[in-house]
């Protein structure tokens, strides 16, 4: 997955720009922040979700993470992958180690999500 | 200095840390690694190959003069009487009440002189309850705070051993079991291998004068061993079934509810701090009881979590937890009442949905040659 794409929120979740159903995840300064991840809580495929609301839940040894919905809509499909090995998150946040995949109802807008340069640059402020 | 001193302490090795980019946290008053590589990486290195911590900020008391030992035999609940020189043992320093003040490793360097070496964090008070109590035996019980002079650098796993004898000379201290401590001398200067350690593999723990500590440090880690932090250290002894100090032991938990009754010398005629109360639950039972717990999830459990029965009655709450990287499941220490105790199963419920769990008696991870 091409980081400079897609697009990020302020709790460090990122979702593609694009299409019907798009991938999110978390993003490298996150799973950085966390450490070696070891457990990941998905949700069921189907589930409808609200924009920032948990509906995810990362842990690493010494800490566990909430994970935001950056859109409303219906997760339609899981990363099974990450039940046997979460460290894909931390190996390739931005491909293997993607979390879901949403379908936008299209209520939620995304003027408020940023581009890859303003993520990282509000990384620095 | 003490451990509350708002600028954080540094050890000897600080520099060589930043150096190799570990990431640093403060711990126990002092400013401590807490990862280099990754604590999962880190932690398999010491159970497949070795690791390297530093431990410095452990504190090292000296208990010397011609009562010493008849003085110890009432400080702790172990047996300081029966140790040989040379050899060490795991006790604990008790209030009247019969809480846990810290834990400590007791060594007899030889003759009336002994080593207690404690925990950062508890320095300050054990060096208050021992002086308190050795002021009765004026004259006759010297206690000196060694601490600021002592680097201590651990190394552990099953090629410890070996990294450790590529990088000393000489052989009297090789081939002798854990718990046995070694004062060589180095060119004139005083190195100590103490066949102990805090992760359930085989090793060692070195103390050398601070200023010789980065030498020491880059020699083991030329020899192969991974520089490890205190994640790592915590996964592991959490693994390998080992109380922590501030979360598993305090002075509210007595050695009896710990599990930590085969430390005491019940046989001794001597009183010790808390020895009426640590009877009487031995005798009656504790109200209540250190378990461990192994989640059939990967899901690490965590400190204050509830454990609850199979039914969902509060049973106790986890002191330690967390993930273990060889059993990829999630581990805890824990505290469970008597009338719960003889369940096998319970449930552990912290966020997110509770998860079964099964009572197993620590270790957790039992390795071939461990300390």
């Amino acid at each position: 997955m091409d980081e400079s794409k897609l697009l990020f929120t302020k709790s460090h979740e990122w979702i593609e720009p694009e299409g019907e159903a798009r991938r999110c995840g978390i993003s490298a300064h996150a799973q950085e922040m966390l450490g070696d991840i070891v457990f990941v809580e998905l949700p069921e495929a189907g589930r409808k979700v609200s924009k920032g609301e948990e509906f995810i839940i990362v842990e690493s040894p010494k800490a566990a993470a909430d994970v935001y919905a950056p859109l409303s809509g219906e997760v339609v499909e899981v990363n099974e992958a990450l039940e046997g090995d979460p460290a894909l998150i931390n190996k390739d946040p931005y491909g293997e180690g993607w979390l879901v995949k949403i379908k936008p109802d299209g209520t939620s807008g995304t003027d408020d999500l940023m581009d890859a340069r303003a993520y990282k640059d509000s990384l620095e402020e | 200095m003490t451990s509350e001193s708002a600028t954080p302490l540094r050890t000897p090795l600080f520099q060589t840390h930043q150096r190799l980019g570990a990431r640093m946290v403060p711990f126990a008053g002092w400013e401590m690694p807490l990862t280099f590589a990754g604590q999962v990486e880190e932690h398999r290195a010491v159970r497949e190959a070795a690791g390297l911590f530093d431990v410095s900020h452990m504190g090292q008391i000296l208990i010397m003069g011609r009562g010493a030992e008849a003085f110890l035999q009432e400080l702790v609940p172990g047996n300081v009487a029966a140790l040989e020189p040379g050899r060490s043992r795991y006790t604990q320093l008790c209030n009247e009440s019969g809480g846990i003040l810290d834990d400590l490793i007791m060594t007899r360097l030889g003759g009336e002189e002994f080593l207690a070496v404690v925990n950062a964090a508890r320095r300050a008070v054990d060096l208050a309850a021992i002086r308190g109590r050795a002021e009765a035996h004026e004259g006759d019980v010297h206690v000196v705070d060694e601490s600021p002079r002592w680097a201590m650098i651990a190394v552990q796993g099953p090629e410890a051993l070996g990294i450790l004898e590529k990088t000393l000379p000489g052989t009297a201290w090789r081939a002798t079991p854990p718990f046995s401590f070694h004062v060589l001398d180095e060119g004139g200067s005083t190195l100590c291998i103490s066949r102990t350690g805090y992760t359930g593999e085989a090793g060692a723990e070195i103390l050398c004068p601070g200023e010789e500590a980065e030498d020491w440090w880059n020699r083991l880690l030329a020899e192969g061993a991974m520089p490890c932090g205190l994640a790592a250290r915590d996964s592991l002894r959490l693994e390998a079934g080992y109380c922590l100090y501030g979360q598993d032991l305090d002075e509210e938990t007595t050695p009896v509810e710990a599990g930590l009754a085969w430390s005491c010398a019940w046989k001794k005629p001597e009183h010790w701090p808390g020895r009426e109360v640590h009877e009487r639950q031995r005798s009656g039972g504790p109200p209540r009881r250190l378990v461990g717990l192994l989640s059939e999830s990967r899901r690490p459990l965590r400190a204050g979590d509830a454990i609850l029965t199979e039914d969902g009655e509060e049973a106790g709450h986890v002191t330690s937890g967390g993930y273990s990287p060889v059993l990829e499941r999630g581990i805890a220490l824990g505290y469970v009442r008597p009338p719960f105790l003889g369940g096998d199963r319970f449930q552990v419920a912290g966020r997110g949905k509770p998860v079964p769990v099964s009572k197993v008696r620590p270790p957790f991870v039992r390795r071939p040659g461990s300390n």
